[in-house]
């Protein structure tokens, strides 16, 4: 199990919903359990990387800030693409993560190429 | 071939919770094997039992718990019921459990197909 990555596909904008950790806890879990991970970040859902982003003061959970501790756990690879993506990595090119543009093309190879992916 | 399916949706929030039931009875008609269904995030919800059903629509955790007796585990990520429900029902405890994240990933690398909803 320990060498196998695994893909996840993330939509979310931090301020989708309440639940702002389910995702996150689906990554930490595979993360302690040894996969390498690849995860594709959708239009805003790049946003919860974004360190500027505070939910709290939307009345939602903060809990998105733990994706920078992923890298700690395990091989973390991040992609994005989009408007927010775009127009954010030109102005100061911060992520909670370590990411990667790809195209959609781009990132549908990349989750090919996983033993198994999640769409969250 | 196993078949592991993950329900991410909320019962009412979408036809893709019934997509996902109906995926599983043609998986079984099929003969594929389908060990459990793990229900996250809102899909938990699928555990609580509703009091009023539209005409002719099934009301979803009995539809659930009919493929329980079919040796399917039904199965609501821990953390999620945790935050969203005053543990399982009563009504259909019998049926569904609790389980955590690891389980989920387990059972992702055992089936040879994982289909989410």
């Amino acid at each position: 199990m320990s060498s196998t990555r695994i893909g996840l596909v993330v939509r979310s904008a931090p301020f989708a919903g309440r639940s702002g950790r389910d995702q996150l806890d689906i990554a930490l879990a595979a993360a302690t359990l040894g996969f390498e991970i690849e995860i594709c970040f959708l239009g805003e859902a790049v946003l919860q990387l974004s360190p500027g982003i505070s939910p709290e003061a939307a009345g939602l959970p903060g809990g998105i800030r733990g994706w920078r501790s992923l890298p700690e756990l395990t091989r973390v690879t991040a992609w994005a693409n989009g408007r927010e993506f775009d127009s954010h990595s030109a102005a100061n090119g911060h992520w909670a993560l370590d990411l990667r543009a790809a195209t959609k093309t781009q990132m549908a190879a990349r989750m090919a190429a996983c033993a198994r992916v999640l769409v969250l | 071939m196993k078949v592991f399916v993950i329900v991410n949706e909320t019962p009412w929030g979408s036809s893709l919770a019934s997509a996902a039931l109906r995926f599983v009875r043609a998986a079984l008609r099929q003969g594929l094997e389908v060990p459990a269904v793990f229900f996250s995030g809102d899909g938990v919800y699928h555990a609580l039992p509703g009091r009023m059903s539209d005409s002719g629509q099934e009301k979803p955790a009995e539809a659930w718990m009919t493929l329980a007796g079919q040796e399917i585990e039904l199965l609501l990520c821990s953390s999620a019921a945790a935050r969203r429900l005053d543990g399982i029902p009563a009504e259909t405890a019998s049926a569904f459990r609790e389980a955590g994240l690891a389980r989920m990933w387990a059972l992702a690398s055992d089936c040879d197909r994982v289909v989410n909803f």
